[in-house]
């Protein structure tokens, strides 16, 4: 999805250097991260769960309230991230349908990159 | 959001016992519920990652994202479910966006569970 055109004025947003961390597992989950640019590695306890690249989304535990982060997010590359608060996710999900699947599909792949991770460790 | 009261006059109700299995690990997917009566249990691999309720949904990973089934859930008590077939999910995206960010809570509050699975 093209997020270029969908934040275009959006104000809220960070860069990150390569390398640079995003966000620890354990820091307290204030933002959803949508990818402008760049890409990110995605650690769970040390071990690489995956990457996400431009369009993806980030931070997603934010959506639960008050609660924190679980993976560690790493620029691969440099990166772009519009960041949206929880109101603001919720408010973007109302007004555009388009978002609103994309989100809910990136969801559901990350649950079952998850299922997977914890059906290896079970093997 | 209140799923009981929009499907209180569905007329694709399915009957499952206790102990009936609902859906597959694996299997094709296609179909989600509302739990309108009883309580389904969700697990991966022999484990419990949840239990739903009247009022919530199952299977509705494998619409998301045209997948196979990603658990398996299973009747814990005799239970009455809502049937949602694809053209009725997708219409209820498009028109409902209460549903929608429903459907995204529910997947977020997995995904928390999935990974308090994991830290346990």
């Amino acid at each position: 999805m093209d997020f270029d055109r969908l934040f275009k004025n959006w104000d809220d947003r960070e860069t990150f250097d390569a390398g640079a961390t995003i966000f620890r597992a354990d820091d307290p989950a204030e933002a959803i991260y949508a990818i402008l640019s760049g890409s990110v590695q995605l650690f769970i306890k040390d071990k690489i769960l995956g990457s996400e690249d431009a369009g993806g989304i980030i931070g997603e535990m934010a959506i639960i309230d008050s609660d924190t982060h679980n993976l560690t997010a790493v620029a691969l590359t440099p990166v772009v991230v519009a960041k949206l608060d929880l109101d603001q996710f919720k408010q973007f999900i109302k007004t555009q349908p388009d978002f609103s699947l994309h989100a809910m599909a990136a969801l559901a792949q990350r649950l079952r990159t998850v299922d997977g991770f914890i059906s290896e460790q079970m093997n | 959001m209140d799923l009981l009261e929009i499907f209180r006059d569905s007329e694709d109700l399915v009957r499952f016992s206790a102990g009936d299995v609902i859906m597959t690990e694996g299997e094709e997917g296609g179909l989600m519920y509302v739990v309108m009566e009883g309580e389904v249990e969700i697990t991966l691999k022999g484990k419990v990652l949840a239990t739903a309720a009247s009022g919530e949904i199952v299977g509705e990973m494998s619409l998301i994202n045209s997948e196979l089934r990603s658990a398996t859930v299973t009747a814990k008590t005799d239970c009455v479910l809502a049937l949602i077939d694809d053209a009725s999910f997708k219409s209820l995206l498009r028109h409902v966006p209460d549903f929608t960010i429903h459907v995204i809570d529910v997947l977020a509050d997995r995904l928390q569970k999935a990974f308090d699975m994991i830290e346990e």
